[in-house]
């Protein structure tokens, strides 16, 4: 076995009821990375987060940490953390008591969990907060505490369950910034929950794609964004568009998309709608064969109107054959 | 829409007419004249006729006792109760919680007419215990209802994230969950002592003829005639059962004030910084 | 495999915690309900207790003229006690319900004092207010509106009193919860969309406080026919109640069947009340209690 493999997840299956969540996965994390575990909702991702950190049993297979199998073993157990999505401070403990707890409950002498928590506080800039309630604290600060808490026991393998969900946009960025720069002092391996693909893109060593309790795809953000496997991928992380043509399906992602006068625009197609989003008009064409193209552009108009036809196309290169899967 | 004034009105002065009876209690309890329908000055002769009373110490003795007994009887059986319900869903869980409520639901006559039937059935002796059984049945659906709608505000990932730290499912408990339910325990069980310090209608059914509690003592002095002291002892009554009721209020509001909501953005935090 | 067996482990665990209520709710209260049915069936013992031969002689007895004529007066009692009742407490819990929370606060503990103390000491007060001599007579007389002391005490409109005071927080309480979960937006839509206030309140508010309304009279209907100790202790012995009779045939009489009889024909009616009220309003939770 690999030394630097942390974690391994062997063939994991589990079902709610009728709902197959996780129809076998496989993966291996490496020590030390920032992963992602991408995918809209109900694709598995907090269910595979929850088996790693032993808050949900699994029907089949195997969860292994640093070569021990540790499927049947209690969360409390376990080197494995978990930053909760509603963060989950302890509302009637004060910020340094809840940093603190996992010591506690170790037991480790008062003193050294003084130092620890002081540490803490300093490493997620929060000094001076030890005295608080969690119901004082803004949204941005429970996160920090959060995190504070759940490194203070120095954890093998942190699992962040999209942890910045409930900040607001400008917040989120920068606390995108900080939880890589934390990951990269701390040397913890991540496992990082996310629907959203540009958080994924900006933190990640690698992402792993889910759908329907399948990973479609395991890379670097560079290989899942320029070499996205199967159709969903390519929807899902780049926006593209997915075309059949015969046997074949390919993604074309929609700035690759050329409009009028290069040569490689050989198809008509009719405008059917424009819209304005993040900077960016984006064109919906119908092609001959029915099938729609989206393509951007920048600016707010490019004088195209809604009905009249045009040529469009794109380079051999920028079509990416993917396997098809439906979505 | 404008705020008028006469809502204010009406209710202030329906209140006002809930509280005269039971002032008037309080205050011609400290009626210096026997005959108690004359106002003869202010004294405490008929609290300190009280505390000479040996029946009386004797029946408010049972009734602590009483209310202690069957209170915390409750407190453990409703809590454990509330807790196992909550961490396993099941239509027989629930059809049993619906019977458990029975007591509360019922008119009480018909429930002090059922354990009377039924402890005669037994054939348990009548006292002391056939009261705490019957006071623990009514208590149970107060401290259940309360400590299970704690639970139901309670978001699960509190206890999991003790676990998660290390905490075994013990000590995840005692350090997460029971805190956090426990001015809802607190609350139904000062409520439970309340209503079982006051209940008179099972009482009178249950008991038997050598234990006496504070109500029943009141209500056969009742029908005998009306006097100061009993006007004094009901004030007593009175106090405790308030005293109870308010902390059981504060308790049960418990938190709330804590929790500020989320603001939208970390700016006034950093700005704190 | 693990899995599985860690699952029915969290399982097992779940049983010693429900264990004393399982237990408890069947012997004490489940057992004893049941008993009460078959109790109604069978016959009084000559000295002491039951002998367990069937019968439907306590339910023919309720059939004779002097206990449903007891009935008729309960019921009677119960009805005029329960529209007063709707009168004074569906306006008090409307009003509260629109209060700002501060005023909600105090006056939810204002009016949960007298609900939660004992209907027997309070009412005890009355008997204060309304005897010979006593606080109404002398104010009355004060202001010259009578000469001589009124017999107020153990007459009906005491008992009426009595019934209508030891009822009244259940009704407020019932219909404030139901108000308070109101969303008084839809008033103000109703009143946009044209509606007369009047309107906007029979049509929106009232049929959006049914619910607590009729959680309030089931709490305060039947109850009523039970409460003996009003018409003991306002009624003198004039006064005869359902109640009266289930607790004098269970003292006195020693007749625990025809008690259980009765008891059953007054549980019935509040089952009845409920599956109406479930009809109406769809939910068998009712508003108000704890």
């Amino acid at each position: 076995m690999d030394k630097n493999i942390i974690l391994q997840l062997k063939g994991i299956r589990k079902r709610f009821g009728d709902t197959q969540v996780l129809d076998g996965v496989d993966l291996e994390i490496e020590k030390g990375e920032f992963i992602t575990l991408l995918g809209s909702s109900g694709c598995g991702k907090t269910t595979t987060l929850r088996i790693i950190a032993g808050l949900e049993t699994v029907d089949d297979g195997q969860v292994i940490l640093e070569g021990r199998d540790i499927t049947g073993l209690e969360p409390y157990k376990r080197s494995v953390n978990t930053v909760f999505q509603n963060y989950a401070l302890f509302p009637h403990m004060t910020v340094a008591e809840n940093i603190g707890y996992g010591l506690r409950v170790r037991k480790m002498p008062k003193k050294d969990i003084a130092a620890k928590v002081e540490e803490m506080l300093k490493l997620v800039q929060m000094e001076g907060f030890e005295k608080r309630m969690p119901g004082q604290l803004s949204g941005g600060q429970k996160q920090r505490v959060a995190i504070a808490r759940s490194v203070a026991g120095e954890p093998k393998v942190l699992l962040l369950d999209e942890p910045l969900g409930a900040l607001d946009l400008k917040l989120r960025r920068q606390m995108q910034l900080e939880l890589k720069r934390l990951q990269k002092s701390l040397g913890i391996t991540f496992i990082y929950i996310t629907h959203d693909q540009e958080e994924s893109i900006n933190m990640s060593d690698r992402i792993a794609v889910m759908n329907q309790g399948l990973l479609e795809q395991v890379g670097t953000p560079d290989e899942i964004y320029y070499h996205p496997r199967t159709s969903y991928v390519a929807s899902f992380v780049g926006n593209a568009n997915i075309l059949y043509e015969g046997e074949n399906t390919y993604a074309i992602r929609a700035e690759n998309v050329l409009m009028d006068g290069e040569k490689e625009c050989v198809r008509e197609a009719e405008v059917v709608e424009k819209s304005f989003a993040a900077g960016q008009l984006r064109i919906l064409f119908r092609l001959s064969d029915g099938q729609q193209v989206t393509a951007s552009r920048h600016g707010i108009d490019v004088g195209l109107q809604e009905g009249s036809v045009h040529r469009i196309g794109w380079k051999t290169e920028h079509a990416a054959a993917v396997i098809d899967d439906g979505q | 829409m404008k705020r008028k004034k006469w809502p204010f009105v009406y209710v202030g002065i329906v209140t006002a007419i809930t509280y005269i009876p039971i002032l008037l209690t309080v205050i011609y309890s400290f009626n210096e004249s026997k005959i108690s329908s004359v106002w003869g000055g202010f004294s405490l002769k008929w609290y300190e006729e009280l505390m000479y009373d040996r029946d009386i110490r004797e029946a408010l003795a049972n009734s602590l006792v009483l209310a202690c007994l069957s209170g915390l009887g409750a407190a453990v059986i409703g809590t454990m109760g509330a807790l196992g319900m909550y961490r396993r869903k099941s239509r027989l869980n629930e059809a049993v919680a619906m019977i458990s409520m029975l007591p509360i639901m019922i008119p009480e006559i018909i429930l002090g007419m059922v354990f009377l039937a039924v402890f005669s059935l037994m054939d348990l002796p009548f006292g002391m215990v056939t009261l705490v059984i019957a006071h623990t049945a009514f208590c149970i659906p107060y401290v259940y209802s309360m400590v299970s709608a704690r639970l139901c505000g309670m978001d699960r990932s509190f206890y999991e994230a003790a676990l998660d730290l290390g905490a075994s499912p013990f000590r995840a408990f005692w350090d997460v969950t029971f805190p956090m339910i426990l001015p809802g325990l607190l609350s139904g069980l000062m409520l439970s002592f309340a209503m079982s310090f006051d209940d008179v209608v099972i009482s009178i059914f249950v008991t038997g003829p050598s234990v006496n509690t504070l109500p029943v003592k009141i209500y056969t002095a009742l029908k005998t005639g009306v006097t100061p002291k009993i006007n004094a002892l009901a004030s007593v009554m009175l106090g405790i059962t308030a005293l109870m009721i308010a902390g059981s209020a504060v308790l049960g509001r418990g938190r709330k004030k804590q929790e500020v909501p989320n603001q939208p953005s970390d700016a006034a935090g950093e700005e704190r910084r | 495999m693990k899995g599985r067996e860690k699952k029915d482990r969290g399982r097992q665990g779940v049983w010693p915690l429900l264990a004393p209520m399982y237990a408890f709710t069947l012997v004490f209260v489940a057992l004893p309900v049941a008993y009460m049915f078959l109790l109604s069936f069978l016959t009084r013992a000559e000295v002491w207790g039951v002998t367990f031969a069937f019968t439907l002689e306590n339910y023919r007895r309720i059939l004779e003229p002097l206990y449903l004529g007891t009935f008729a007066d309960s019921f009677g009692l119960a009805f005029l006690s329960t529209v007063l009742v709707i009168l004074i407490g569906y306006p008090y819990g409307y009003f509260m319900a629109r209060m700002n929370a501060v005023w909600k606060k105090r006056m939810l503990l204002l009016i949960l004092i007298p609900f939660w103390t004992s209907a027997l000491i309070r009412l005890y007060g009355w008997i204060i207010v309304f005897r010979n001599n006593g606080v109404l007579d002398s104010l009355l007389t004060a202001l010259h509106l009578t000469e001589k002391p009124l017999k107020l005490l153990y007459t009906y409109p005491a008992v009426v009193v009595g019934m209508v005071y030891a009822l009244l927080p259940f009704m407020i309480l019932s219909v404030y919860s139901s108000a308070e979960k109101m969303d008084w937006t839809l008033v103000e839509a109703a009143l946009d969309l044209g509606a007369s206030p009047a309107r906007a309140f029979w049509t929106v508010t009232f049929r959006l406080t049914l619910p607590g309304l009729l959680s309030g009279v089931i709490l305060t209907f039947i109850p009523s026919m039970g409460l003996f100790f009003v018409a003991d202790i306002l009624g003198g012995n004039k006064i005869v109640l359902v109640g009266s009779v289930i607790q004098e045939q269970l003292t006195k009489g020693r007749n625990q069947p025809f008690a259980a009889a009765l008891s059953v024909v007054l549980m019935v009616f509040t089952t009845l009340l409920i599956r109406l009220y479930r009809r109406i309003t769809g939910t068998s939770k009712l508003e108000g209690i704890v």
